[in-house]
């Protein structure tokens, strides 16, 4: 009965870390694709200048094009080979300035009910933040 | 005596568990490259104005390296016409936009499958790496 009681628990034990990892890999190739998909946001973006205000010698960026290039490339986004759903997938850009220059910042979002299925642990939302700004090309995650 | 037996039994099972976690940890690693070797990939066709036959090539020879498998088995749909960069996400064209999509097939999803009577066929898995990036190359 002993060694029942040990094989068992041990079992659990080893079946609850590996349900761990493989949901935890799971979050991180999510969080690798989230990144891609606001860095090819972002950097898109960046590219699209207002043509009038750059004729008058201003490096700014059009705004509304920048929306229309964001809707599109959401519309492109399919169900991911890993199970998240298109609906669960968002992408938002902000444009705001920093000592002069302009910042693009593309968030991508992946969210469900809990990516860990163990019942301890909770995590409902990915969120991967890429900036590109106008001058310079910087950009961090 | 009894123990022994016990062991005998118990073991295997036991061991699958811990060939697991490496075989996971081996594939994290091996997609986390992958995704960097992407990364810069990309950085240069952004810059060609799309994959270009050596760019392609070496990514697909890096990749199979890195997967342990062959280039064919490799699966890369992408656009092969030059794309340039556009002022305006409605522009001419296909709006400067380079669509890509790579397979990569992984062989091994299961440590110790044929213990659990699972063939080679069902213990198979893919990677798919797919989006669209803006091409950066200036129109000529």
């Amino acid at each position: 009965m002993k060694t029942v009681i040990i094989f068992l628990s041990l079992l659990t034990i080893h079946l609850g870390l590996l349900v761990y990892q493989s949901d935890a890999n799971r979050v991180y190739y999510l969080e690798k694709q989230a990144s891609r998909l606001a860095r090819e946001c972002a950097a898109g973006a960046v590219g699209l200048f207002d043509e009038e205000a750059f004729a008058m010698g201003k490096m700014e960026l059009n705004q509304v094009e920048i929306e229309k290039y964001r809707r599109d490339l959401l519309g492109k986004v399919k169900d991911g080979s890993l199970g998240v759903k298109k609906q669960n997938i968002d992408l938002t850009v902000n444009i705001t300035e920093l000592s002069g220059n302009q910042i693009v910042i593309a968030t991508a979002k992946y969210w469900e009910d809990d990516f860990f299925r163990l019942p301890f642990l909770e995590k409902n939302m990915i969120e991967k933040q890429i900036s590109y700004s106008v001058e310079g090309r910087m950009y961090e995650e | 005596m009894k123990q022994m037996i016990i062991l005998m039994a118990v073991l295997p099972i036991l061991l699958v568990f811990v060939l697991q976690f490496s075989v996971q940890e081996q594939r994290r690693y091996e997609i986390a490259r992958g995704e960097a070797l992407l990364a810069v990939s990309i950085e240069k066709a952004k810059m060609e104005g799309g994959f270009t036959l050596t760019n392609k090539s070496q990514l697909l020879g890096d990749l199979a390296k890195l997967f342990q498998v062959t280039r064919d088995e490799i699966q890369m749909d992408t656009s092969s016409s030059v794309k340039y960069r556009q002022n305006s996400a409605e522009g001419i064209g296909d709006r400067g936009e380079i669509p890509y999509k790579i397979i990569i097939p992984i062989k091994k999803v299961m440590a110790g499958a044929s213990l659990f009577g699972i063939s080679e066929e069902e213990n198979r898995g893919q990677y798919v790496m797919e989006g669209t990036f803006a091409s950066e190359r200036l129109m000529p």
